[in-house]
């Protein structure tokens, strides 16, 4: 064997996510999924586009029917990547243990970070890549204009955070459970709780703060939302709605295209602000909602790929000296 | 050279390591021997970075390793006791996907796998899917993977259960292959006589004790006082040669066949000789006294054997 092979270099490349991308172009998995994914939206943009050339012979067309459109889509886009993507990641690591080749690779030079950050990526690389395959789709709005290229691929770049934060949960639990079944039931439910409570936890936080300052400064009702200044200020309490994906993607469609319902135009997660007495619609976290919350997310994506390495270090810990305690319990 | 001192492992109250010390010199082709359960995956799993000890260390070269995951994995190679392949892999893009978790690419790699897949004869199979391949096509293929590094030492579990004689025998020439390029070669197995046609030591471990430890050579030696004393004697004093037999402290196990007794013994010559001239004394009639041909098996099973009735004493 060549002597020069003794002498190892430094890893350049990720050896995982190589022969993951590999093994991947091989499969006609990523072909199908970009297929079913457009033609479950493709119907939605026909539908769209006979509406509006059926209005524009009427003379009705305008661009905010366009805009609804690209809203749909962005929505329909989402759910459907927030069902698909655990789908692909909770098996990613399970697999590797449920084929006894994880020991095998935990035993090479790569360590498990090294591990986590192929699969991690190569799954990211495969999701990205339905997302772009939408893009047609989404540009049908370029037919009429009023959307800019730069807003919608900073839609694309959302719905990219978006489902890079949910792989990181699908990792997560495949590197924690030895079984994929287990590790995709895990990711759906912990995803399901996650939304729900990230969702609900400000709105119902500024509804206590709001029912306390009804009770001590109103004889109304303990509901009544809106407060005046003088009253307990629990309007920051919104800001914990950064953490969920919901209120993100709320915010992006809202601060690019707008949702304009008749005469009512809601502008993001700004036009809260006239729900919260102590806030303005200048409020710098409200303004940058998107851009805040895409960093938390990345931040916990970051954290929860960190923990599933410690989970699948074999040797995680110190070694304990239990030399004694062993003699002790054999006598 | 690699040391294994004071190991300790331990699943919930079963202790798998008590205290495994071992020592294996360079370019040994080292067999570890152990019943189901004695610790010999455990060992090997400890020794390759796969599981935490409890305590105790492993030393290469007396370099401590058990905490320098980078450096065991350059040192050491392990194929387990299953394949782990990629079945959407060819031969070579498997062995590549290996190389380059080391860190070998390019030109490097492709000398390397062909290489590798000439040395365990599977060149002509350099393009087919790991799927593919036969059993023993997919050992060799694991054992061309261990090597993709060039490590010092390699491990191999149970490397030909399942196997068939000719794979078997096409492993061993290759791990004589290895052995003979200076690589140590640390083989587990069940069966002793199987590794002591390939082996040029042997270590028999039973619950998690290193119990022998010897040149091939002296393990054969061992293995002919190992077999089973042959006694022939008069039919109706068969009651009254149990009963002798029974008070002798190094008589393990009796078993009868008409008037032939076969007895497992456990002393010295000596004692052999003291036990006849006991069987003597009681007038007992011995027309034929002998020790038959021994056998490493029966040299295992008598290890084993003792440890269990020792096992039994204590408690």
């Amino acid at each position: 064997m060549s002597e020069q092979t003794k002498k190892l270099k430094k890893n350049k490349r990720n050896a995982v996510l190589y022969k993951e991308m590999t093994m991947d172009m091989k499969r006609p998995k990523i072909l199908i999924i970009a297929l079913l994914i457009n033609l479950f939206l493709a119907p939605i943009g026909i539908c769209f586009f006979i509406g509006i050339v059926i209005a524009a012979m009427n003379g009705l067309c305008s661009y905010r029917v366009l805009a609804w459109y690209l809203i749909s889509m962005v929505y329909v886009e989402a759910t459907m990547l927030l069902f698909i993507t655990p789908a692909i990641t909770a098996g990613s690591v399970s697999l590797e243990k449920e084929r006894q080749t994880l020991d095998v690779l935990l035993t090479t030079r790569m360590t498990p970070w090294e591990i986590i950050k192929g699969k991690y990526g190569s799954d990211f690389i495969l999701l990205s890549f339905m997302v772009v395959s939408t893009f047609p789709l989404l540009a049908i709005v370029f037919i009429y204009g009023g959307i800019s290229f730069i807003q919608l691929l900073y839609l694309g770049l959302v719905l990219i955070v978006f489902i890079g934060f949910i792989s990181c949960f699908g990792i997560f639990f495949s590197a924690l459970t030895k079984n994929t079944i287990l590790s995709v039931i895990l990711t759906y439910l912990t995803l399901m709780i996650y939304f729900a409570f990230t969702f609900m936890l400000p709105i119902i936080l500024l509804w206590i703060i709001a029912g306390i300052n009804s009770a001590l400064y109103y004889d109304n009702d303990l509901f009544y939302w809106v407060t005046t200044q003088d009253f307990i200020n629990g309007d920051f309490l919104i800001y914990l709605g950064t953490f969920n994906p919901i209120y993100m993607i709320f915010d992006a469609i809202g601060s690019t295209i707008g949702y304009d319902i008749e005469d009512v135009s809601v502008k993001g997660m700004t036009s809260v602000a006239e729900l919260l007495p102590h806030m303005t619609e200048k409020n710098i976290i409200l303004k940058l909602w998107t851009p805040i919350s895409m960093i938390e997310m990345v931040l916990i994506s970051l954290g929860m790929l960190r923990l599933s390495a410690v989970f699948l270090n074999p040797v995680k810990g110190k070694v304990r000296t239990v030399k004694k305690r062993v003699k002790k319990t054999n006598r | 050279m690699i040391e294994i001192k004071h190991l300790y492992k331990r699943y919930g109250r079963f202790l798998a390591l008590n205290d495994f010390n071992l020592k294996v010199n360079e370019g040994e082709l080292f067999g570890f021997v152990g019943s189901n359960g004695a610790g010999k995956t455990t060992t090997m799993r400890i020794c390759v970075g796969l599981l935490k000890a409890d305590g105790g260390e492993v030393l290469i070269d007396g370099e401590k390793m058990l905490r320098n995951h980078r450096k065991l994995a350059e040192k050491v190679g392990y194929v387990p006791d299953y394949f782990g392949v990629y079945k959407s892999l060819t031969a070579s893009e498997y062995l590549h996907f290996f190389a380059s978790a080391y860190g070998i690419y390019g030109s490097d790699a492709d000398r390397l796998t062909d290489e590798l897949l000439d040395l365990v004869n599977l060149s002509h199979k350099k393009d087919t899917d790991v799927n593919g391949l036969s059993r023993g096509m997919k050992q060799r293929l694991c054992l061309a993977r261990g090597m993709v590094h060039n490590p010092d030492i390699l491990f191999l579990d149970e490397p030909a259960s399942g196997l068939d004689p000719k794979a078997r025998f096409e492993l061993k020439e290759i791990l004589k292959n290895l052995s003979a390029m200076g690589k140590t070669i640390i083989i587990s197995s069940h069966i002793l006589p199987e590794l002591a046609e390939m082996c040029t030591s042997v270590g028999i471990i039973d619950k998690g004790h290193l119990v022998l430890q010897g040149s091939i050579e002296e393990i054969h030696r061992a293995a002919a006082m190992s077999s089973p004393l042959n006694l022939v004697v008069n039919e109706e004093q068969i009651d009254d040669v149990f009963a002798i037999l029974q008070s002798n402290p190094f008589v393990q196990k009796v078993t009868a066949r008409g008037n032939i007794l076969q007895i497992v013994f456990t002393g010295s010559k000596d004692d052999e000789g003291r036990m006849l001239a006991s069987l003597i004394r009681a007038n007992i009639l011995v027309s034929s006294f002998y020790r038959e041909e021994g056998s490493l098996e029966s040299l295992f099973m008598q290890i084993v054997g003792n440890n269990t009735k020792e096992a039994a004493k204590r408690r």
